[in-house]
């Protein structure tokens, strides 16, 4: 009994060590929008909002942001945002991504993102860390 | 073809299972995007995103566990009457002449257990050596895939993500881990147990139906 367990083992390891191979390889060169990624959009988010372009800065927002922040009222995102008191942002500290939520900290703002098909849309942005509680955020549709 | 029925059908039923994971897996993940209003993901960006690896991943280490230490337990550990089982006389690592080892090896022995040193010693230890590597790297597997859905969570409360090296001594890591680990041991122990009392007819788990209840190392 022993040497037809031990057999089927073998089989059963070299299949799963085949799958952990293809889902690590595929994990680490898949085709989701990266940390880099997120990067760049809340940059373009910052510079979008800094130029003035607020129509273009509520096209990278996420559509619960936009809901949150027109409150009640549709359409009103761009005229709202204008009213949002974002610090100017003029680089880049650190960007992680994890399974589809991204986190971009900024030399004067903290933005979080959600993967949404190929892209990254902005969740919250104008976060202050408040330690462990939950950031405290002017745009915020978390 | 007869011959590797066992191999072949639990592979087959290893990729289904996959194959299925992967499609329900990926309607979830989608349903939970449209209730967000956001755009729902391919099939092959699922497949390669953390998500995926973290369920797949998720299982892998305590079943690894499991198979490791009852192979590694049963060398020295028996049960009367259980056909998983050695016979309580034979406890330990046996003789070479038992485990035709060096010059008790047979022609059609393998050759690392006729070469003798540390050949022998390497190939007479590998299944557990392959079992033990398997287990620790998909445990490391699952507190990486772990960290990963961990921090999602973190972020989309908008909280900071925290550290893999936080994570792994967070009791977040050791419930998941512990949880996985009781069943298996649970499974292990009924197996063991079960087998002394009840029979499955033709199966090589079981002791043949009409072998008494206290026969030990016996399979039907």
């Amino acid at each position: 009994m022993r040497t037809k367990v031990a057999m089927t083992f073998r089989a059963l390891f070299a299949l799963a060590a085949a799958a952990a191979v293809a889902v690590g390889a595929t994990a680490c060169s898949g085709s989701n929008p990266g940390s880099a990624e997120a990067a760049v959009a809340a940059t373009m988010f910052h510079d979008d909002v800094r130029s003035g372009d607020v129509e273009a800065a509520c096209g990278l927002l996420a559509p619960g942001t936009v809901e949150e922040l027109e409150e009640g009222e549709p359409g009103s995102c761009a005229i709202k945002l204008r009213e949002v008191d974002l610090r100017a942002t003029s680089s880049v500290l650190e960007s992680e991504a994890y399974g589809s939520d991204a986190q971009v900290v900024l030399d004067e703002d903290t933005v979080f993102l959600v993967q949404s098909g190929q892209n990254w849309k902005i969740t919250a942005a104008g976060c202050t860390s408040r330690g462990e509680r939950p950031y405290d955020c002017l745009i915020d549709g978390s | 073809m007869v011959t590797n029925g066992l191999s072949i059908g639990f592979g087959l039923l290893f990729l289904a299972s996959l194959t299925g994971q992967a499609f329900s897996g990926l309607a979830y993940f989608n349903e939970q995007q449209m209730a967000a209003n956001l755009e729902p993901v391919g099939f092959w960006q699922y497949v390669t995103s953390s998500s995926f690896a973290v369920d797949v991943s998720e299982n892998w280490q305590s079943e690894y566990l499991q198979f490791f230490l009852l192979i590694i337990l049963a060398v020295w550990l028996v049960q009367k009457g259980s056909p998983e089982s050695k016979e309580i006389e034979k406890r330990g690592l046996e003789s070479d002449k038992d485990q035709m080892i060096g010059q008790y090896a047979e022609d059609d022995s393998p050759a690392w257990a006729k070469a003798g040193g540390w050949k022998t010693v390497v190939f007479s230890n590998s299944l557990g050596l392959v079992m033990g590597t398997i287990f620790v790297l998909s445990w490391l597997a699952q507190s990486v895939a772990g960290f990963t859905a961990y921090a999602q969570e973190q972020l989309e409360n908008l909280q900071d993500p925290g550290s893999w090296t936080e994570y792994i001594v967070s009791p977040e890591f050791w419930n998941r881990t512990l949880q996985n680990w009781q069943s298996e041991f649970l499974a292990v122990w009924s197996m063991v147990a079960l087998s002394i009392f009840l029979r499955q007819r033709g199966s090589p788990e079981s002791k043949p139906v009409g072998e008494a209840h206290d026969a030990t190392g016996v399979q039907g």
